[in-house]
């Protein structure tokens, strides 16, 4: 599509600049993610928005779920529409809010305790829907748990802190780890059309594997760093096209924007789909590759910071200091991080590795 | 032609089950009729943001705001036949219009046409992602200016065309007339957007114009 803008805006020519210089938002970048995600990546935003104000409020919980257009179309008594609610400017805390996946909708208030909270959303068969307890706290300690099957299933609630965190490689490999164990550690743990295993018995990787890990990262990374930052993924250039881009651009004034981190993931397979045995030499300048993109990419467009992701479906796990030593000098130099996660081709190769891992003292 | 002006009515019944589906997602239900003939004129002005085709490139302009007879009339054939529901009926006499016409505003029978939107999502999903997206955008203005706020945008307020003309933005005359999307593809110059951001950044801005006047 070209982006270039055609030169007449009609009524709007005299604002031509102001378009031009608008601070963007965020809203409407990651429409390719899952709806869960985006809203709460939009309820994020918004709690942001009211607690960058001084008269935001820090007395009591509010609960934000995400309805289906059904809800809306016999909703419950007393929701009011709150067009403004994703300014800033208006009250969050104290209330219910039943929103779309952009984090518009309509709320209402509940008096009393946290208990009053919950019996709120039971009452409006709302506990089983998707939903963001906002726990607020002044200092910029505030919380986010979410309960993406409900507030009813609350084994599955997750914590997630409302101020923005800077992406630095401490924290970006700490979103992977966290990936890592929750979606790609072993097979067993997605279902077999998101598997990055051809045949796992056989050590074969799914032909797509990369573009997997790389989806599965970004969710995460997006997940985190989202509120503040726009995670990209394939931005071509000159110099290629790079796997993520972790860029801040939302909030900050025309041209500010920080190029955080860029991203090259490399999946290091010893069998490709059809099978075909991969070299260690082969998989050896890979790696070498992956360092270079990342290095070249980081250079050419201003990144911070440059990681080299390694995913390691190979059938022994030799570590990454085994991984990495025929670049290690080089990327010091370079300034490149380098990372690895071991891919297990089974539960129970897992299991056992856990296990050696102790008896060794591991 | 008879077949023409069926599949017409067809369609055009569709775009209202579809547009009246997006305004529900954002919680605008049930919808005032200003507003759903608001948003199709949005869409229309808009859509090529998202690489799609109007669906309809002209409208007469009225002071008050896009109306079009045709979508009205598949709103009223949806609701004889039971798929929408018609709520707050009015019979008004519009100074504009020099005439009395029915207002009221619409809610989907959603059982019955939910598996109509379902199909119509999957094979045109693009489609349907740029209507729920536009709608959420929507959602910004208050109540008080749904269905009010187009005569600030960028194509209807231009004063080339004046008050029971014809605006076109590509029907038969030129698609670069089409000023709201020239506007919506200047925002933020030299940065790559999501299409999706520059309806919401275009809706952001329309809102502030409407409450500047």
């Amino acid at each position: 599509m070209a982006e270039q803008p055609l030169v007449d805006q009609g009524a709007w020519a005299q604002d031509e600049d102001k378009l031009k210089a608008v601070v963007l938002t965020g809203k409407g970048s990651d429409i390719d993610l899952p709806e869960d995600l985006r809203f709460l990546i939009a309820v994020r935003r918004m709690v942001l928005a009211r607690e960058r104000e001084p008269d935001a409020e820090f007395d009591c919980p509010a609960a934000m779920v995400l309805v289906p257009a059904a809800f809306f179309e016999a909703s419950p008594d007393g929701l009011v529409r709150r067009p403004f609610l994703n300014s800033g400017n208006y009250r969050l805390t104290g209330q219910v809010h039943y929103l779309g996946v952009a984090a518009t909708g309509r709320s209402r208030d509940y008096a009393g305790d946290d208990g009053a909270l919950l019996d709120a959303l039971a009452a409006d068969h709302a506990d089983i829907l998707p939903t963001v307890i906002y726990l607020p706290k002044a200092g910029g300690h505030s919380k986010l748990s979410w309960f993406p099957f409900g507030v009813a299933q609350d084994d599955k609630v997750q914590t997630l802190p409302v101020a923005p965190e800077p992406p630095t490689p401490e924290r970006i490999r700490h979103v992977i780890d966290a990936v890592y164990e929750h979606e790609l550690k072993s097979p067993d743990q997605v279902g077999a059309s998101f598997s990055l295993w051809k045949d796992p018995a056989k050590g074969w990787a799914a032909k797509n594997a990369e573009e997997r890990v790389q989806y599965a990262v970004r969710l995460g990374l997006s997940g985190r760093f989202s509120p503040q930052c726009r995670i990209k993924a394939e931005q071509p250039d000159k110099d290629g096209r790079t796997d993520i881009e972790i860029i801040g651009d939302f909030d900050v004034a025309p041209g500010k924007q920080t190029n955080f981190a860029v991203l090259e993931m490399k999946v290091l397979r010893e069998r490709g789909s059809t099978g075909v045995l991969r070299s260690p030499a082969q998989i050896d300048q890979h790696v070498r590759d992956g360092l270079e993109q990342a290095s070249t990419y980081g250079d050419d467009r201003h990144f911070e910071e440059r990681m080299l992701c390694c995913f390691d479906m190979r059938p022994t796990n030799t570590g990454a200091a085994a991984v990495f030593a025929a670049i290690k000098d080089d990327a010091e130099t370079l300034k490149v991080h380098l990372c690895l996660w071991y891919l297990y081709r089974a539960s129970d190769d897992y299991r056992k590795a856990q296990v050696a891992g102790k008896l060794t003292g591991g | 032609m008879v077949m023409d002006t069926d599949l017409r009515a067809r369609q055009q019944s569709v775009r209202v089950l579809v547009l009246l589906d997006a305004l529900a997602r954002a919680g605008l239900v049930p919808t005032p009729a200003p507003a759903l003939h608001e948003l199709a004129y949005l869409a229309n002005v808009l859509s090529p943001v998202f690489d799609l085709t109007p669906f309809d490139a002209k409208l007469l302009k009225r002071a008050t705001g896009p109306y079009y007879p045709e979508l009205q009339l598949a709103i009223d054939r949806l609701v004889g036949r039971g798929l929408v529901d018609a709520m707050k009926v009015e019979y008004r006499y519009l100074a504009e219009d020099k005439r009395y016409r029915v207002l009221a505003q619409y809610r989907l029978r959603r059982p019955l046409v939910r598996a109509a939107l379902e199909r119509h999502g999957q094979v045109f999903a693009q489609e349907a992602q740029f209507l729920h997206e536009l709608a959420a955008a929507y959602s910004v203005l208050s109540d008080d200016k749904l269905g009010h706020a187009a005569v600030q945008d960028a194509r209807y307020a231009d004063i080339s065309v004046d008050v029971s003309e014809v605006i076109d933005f590509g029907e038969y005359d030129n698609p670069a007339k089409n000023f709201s999307r020239n506007a919506a593809m200047t925002f933020a110059a030299g940065r790559r957007l999501e299409p999706a951001e520059r309806l919401y950044l275009y809706l952001d801005h329309l809102n502030t114009r409407v409450a500047h006047g």
